[in-house]
């Protein structure tokens, strides 16, 4: 039993992490059908502006997250004006976007490794206090990443539900064409559509730098099951993907009880091929119009 | 036994629903071998469902097709083609980054190149393939598309898909021929032609046609038979004659939506 | 750099590059030919190594080895197909990539069997000795090899007739059908091809090349480490198929060679900065590649802009 809840906390955090990662790729996808495989490293800049802002510069880690989500939301626009606008205007199809983000990750990963080098960093960040709550210990950070990130994604729910930017991106994401004619303007929303994508890559960035430690690879090694998390929660929803990340990390956490925890992406990506082949739309499972 | 039935397929209360939408509720038709059958019925009316269903293209909820004596509903689509039963899309689905003879040499059949241990062995399929390419240029000729016969798919214009779609299922020298609006977008004239000429290959090797069409005249003057559908069920089947002044058909046509187009 | 040592090296490069050309054919088939995109090719590199080294350190004689070793990517690559070919393009390539991780994620746990992370030591057995009788045998006739040659040829006579062998069936009906698929299914079947089926035989002829380019990779590296079957490898072999021109297999021989210099080859020149910065700058220079090709040049430097189809 104790040790039930303590993989629940432990997934809690990690999925937490996968949640907002998937959250933002999802968005991008869902609005720009851009499968973006420099996702990962979005989130690594993200780390490694907190990490001039907390370490470099030596200010307090509050700041630095605003640098994450800063940096990376600029980067997403700036990508967006120099890369993925131009190429839809020339009719560039999925693949093709998607292989160019295949290669633009190599850049940005590379750049990253060419900047920083290749060792792991940290924040300045308590990482020892835990607190133990009689049967189960949760330690600092995991309170930091589970709040935050739950703050972050209630945030994230209002803005698309009950804001105007939110409904038209919701519009844009059923049909772009569609809502082009009836008078949105999809350029603002694009641009929100990054500056919020890339601001949750930021802050994943940030969270999984504080959870785990900093390298150029950290966010490129969490993409495959951010993919997960997405396929599991059904492609394009965004509601989906927080649910796919939280089951992702908790299955993984779990998973420990029973096997090895160098196992545990192994079964992450077990559950992923299990849900495709059972449940091609999604854990939560709306099959969508065909043909 | 199967073979000499006049019968050569027999559709037996077909459904399919979509959601809330039953595309196909309750359909049932015969279709007489060698028989020009025309499907018609108001947009929206289920024709290209019922297509589907019957070629394997889209799960019948229940339902019985029998076609050369044996229920396929349910099966594979390309085991149905094999089967015999070819059809056509309505929106054309043709091969833009393939030459338009190649589009039309994939649809022969008995190809034992097409096998993968067999690929490696040129012996083994060469010559099919010599008489598969002449087949298929003369099948261009006769929808008139052999001026294109070296050009990539994808530069053909709407009209000239649909004809690359006809020549394509003509090629799998099928049993039943299924066309959705073979006609749509193509010169009338040429249009004419063709299903002239379709009317002459029935004579001379038992092909049997049914087709999707919307333009009447054409209808009444080619069909044998005309089945009628709307709002997913079969309303009426009979002679062009007995179902022109049939009050159920126009009814049909003028509550059942834009009808023409 | 000392002249022979340089040879050496720039022997060591090219066979680098063989081992990927071969690799990438695989890719080539599945992807240019029945259009899957298959993110987890690396896996079926990584079963023929491994089975390669598995069988020779537990005594299986290596002309015996070699073959059951392809077959068992070629098996493994139905294995995967099997329940997942019917998905859609872009969750294929994530289910892929899943199994490949998963079974490296195994590799490395099962240290017992096959070293883990300290590596499966001697899995080419006997090369080293075979190697030294080729050598041998040409010093007896007074040609003095550098001990690097015999692998380096023996790969690229693979790769030639792998290439051979995949343009001998490249003019064949089996081809076109697969052409078919690619684009359009629906097309296919409705003319009675058996789609799953072609998809089903691209993916293990494909997986087999693979396997095929592990069994070199084991001759090459002698060690095994589960490190060496990371994505990244079938992320480079996607570059060097973008590069050379996704549906050319001729492209794939060019490609890989530009690649592999790249990758490795820049070492030989010396630039004023440290190691680690200069083997990030090279991958700064295949990431920019694939995006140039992408943006301005899909088809590659040899592939048919007409008969490129990169929507599946
Ligand atoms: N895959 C599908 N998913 C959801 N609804 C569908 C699907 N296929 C068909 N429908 C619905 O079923 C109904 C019948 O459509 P169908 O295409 O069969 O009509 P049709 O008779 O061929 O019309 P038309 O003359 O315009 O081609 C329509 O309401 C259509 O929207
Ligand atoms: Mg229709």
């Amino acid at each position: 039993m104790d040790e039930l809840l303590q993989t629940t906390i432990n997934g809690l955090a990690s999925g937490s992490i996968y949640a907002l990662g998937a959250v933002g790729l999802s968005l991008v996808y869902a609005i720009l059908k851009l499968v973006n495989f420099a996702h990962g490293d979005f989130m690594t800049l993200g780390g490694y502006a907190a990490f001039v802002v907390n370490v470099t510069w030596g200010l307090p880690l509050v700041v630095s997250v605003l640098g994450a989500l800063v940096v990376v939301a600029a980067l997403g626009l700036l990508t967006e004006a120099a890369i993925w606008r131009p190429m839809r205007e020339r009719g560039a199809g999925v693949m093709q976007l998607l292989l160019l983000s295949l290669g633009f990750s190599f850049v940005l990963r590379n750049l990253i490794l060419f900047a920083w080098g290749g060792e792991t960093r940290t924040l300045r960040v308590d990482n020892t206090s835990s607190y133990d709550l009689g049967i189960v210990r949760i330690s600092l950070l995991q309170v930091i990443v589970i709040v935050v990130s739950a703050v972050a994604m209630v945030a994230v729910a209002l803005l698309l539900r009950r804001t105007y930017v939110g409904k038209s991106m919701r519009a844009l994401s059923d049909s772009f064409a569609l809502a082009e004619v009836s008078g949105i303007n999809t350029r603002r929303v694009v641009t929100y559509t990054w500056i919020l994508g890339g601001g949750l890559a930021g802050l994943a960035g940030f969270l999984a730098t504080i959870f785990t430690v900093l390298t150029p690879q950290t966010g490129w090694v969490l993409l495959l099951g951010i993919f997960a998390a997405i396929i599991l929660g059904g492609i394009g929803d965004p509601f989906g993907a927080l649910v796919g990340g939280l089951t992702l990390g908790l299955v993984q956490e779990w998973s420990t009880m029973v096997f090895a925890p160098t196992y545990k992406e192994a079964v992450g990506f077990a559950i992923l091929i299990l849900a495709l082949l059972f449940r091609p739309n999604g854990l939560l499972g709306h099959a969508t119009r065909t043909g | 036994m199967a073979e000499s039935s006049p019968t050569i397929l027999e559709v037996d209360d077909l459904r399919r629903h979509y959601g809330g939408v039953r595309a196909v509720d309750g359909a049932s038709f015969t279709v007489q071998r060698g028989s020009i059958t025309s499907l018609i019925g108001p947009n929206g009316a289920g024709k290209t469902t019922a297509f589907n269903l019957l070629t394997g293209f889209a799960r019948p909820d229940t339902g019985r097709v029998v076609f050369e004596g044996s229920d396929v509903a349910g099966h594979r689509s390309d085991r149905v083609a094999r089967r015999g039963m070819v059809r056509t899309f309505q929106l054309t689905r043709v091969l833009g980054k393939m030459r338009v003879i190649e589009n039309v040499m994939l649809a022969a059949q008995q190809q034992p190149g097409e096998r993968f241990v067999t690929a490696f062995l040129p012996t083994r399929w060469r010559s099919r393939e010599e008489e598969i390419r002449h087949e298929a240029a003369a099948v261009l000729e006769q929808v008139g598309l052999s001026e294109k016969a070296e050009d990539y798919a994808a530069t053909l214009s709407g009209g000239q898909r649909k004809l690359l779609e006809l020549a394509r299922a003509l090629m799998a020298r099928p049993r039943l021929l299924m066309l959705d609006e073979p006609m749509a977008g193509v010169n009338p004239t040429l249009g004419r032609e063709i299903l002239a000429s379709l009317d002459r290959l029935r004579h001379e090797t038992g092909l049997t046609v049914m087709f999707i069409e919307h333009d009447m005249d054409v209808v009444m003057d080619i069909s044998d038979e005309v089945i009628v559908m709307g709002e997913g069920r079969v309303i009426t089947q009979g002679t062009p004659d007995a179902v022109r002044s049939d009050q159920r058909v126009i009814d049909a046509y003028l509550s059942g939506g834009s009808g023409h187009e | 750099m000392d002249p022979l040592l340089a040879f050496g090296f720039w022997a060591y490069v090219l066979t680098v590059a063989g081992v990927y050309a071969v690799f990438v054919l695989g890719l080539q088939v599945q992807l240019g030919d029945a259009g899957l995109l298959n993110f987890g090719h690396v896996a079926f590199m990584a079963v023929g190594a491994y089975a390669t080294g598995l069988m020779i350190t537990n005594g299986v004689p290596m002309l015996i080895a070699i073959p059951c070793a392809v077959a068992l990517a070629a098996l493994f690559g139905v294995l995967i197909g099997l329940p997942t070919l019917r998905l859609r393009g872009d969750f294929f390539a994530i289910v892929t990539i899943a199994a490949g991780e998963i079974l490296r994620i195994i590799i490395q746990n099962r240290q017992d069997e096959t070293g883990g992370t300290l590596g499966l030591r001697r899995a080419s057995g006997s090369w080293r000795e075979t190697n030294n009788t080729i050598l041998d045998w040409f010093s007896g006739r007074g040609i003095e090899l550098d001990r690097r040659v015999p692998l380096l040829v023996i790969t690229w006579v693979v790769a030639v007739l792998v290439a051979l062998l995949l343009r001998h069936i490249g003019r064949s009906p089996w081809r076109r059908a697969l052409r078919a698929v690619r684009e359009n299914e629906d097309a296919a079947a409705a003319v009675g091809k058996p789609v799953f089926n072609l998809k089903l035989q691209a993916l293990a002829l494909g997986a087999a090349i693979a396997g095929i380019s592990g069994v070199l990779f084991t001759l090459l590296q002698t060690s095994l480490y589960p490190e060496n079957f990371e994505p990244i490898v079938t992320f480079i072999g996607f570059s060097i198929l973008i590069l050379g021109g996704i549906g050319s297999y001729f492209g794939v021989v060019v490609g890989s060679i530009i690649i592999a210099f790249i990758i490795s080859g820049v070492r030989f020149l010396d630039f004023p900065l440290e190691a680690d910065k200069v083997a990030a700058l090279r991958y700064v220079v295949v990431g920019l590649l694939i995006m140039g090709m992408m943006a301005f040049r899909p088809q590659g430097i040899f592939g048919k802009r007409e008969e490129l189809h990169l929507d599946g």
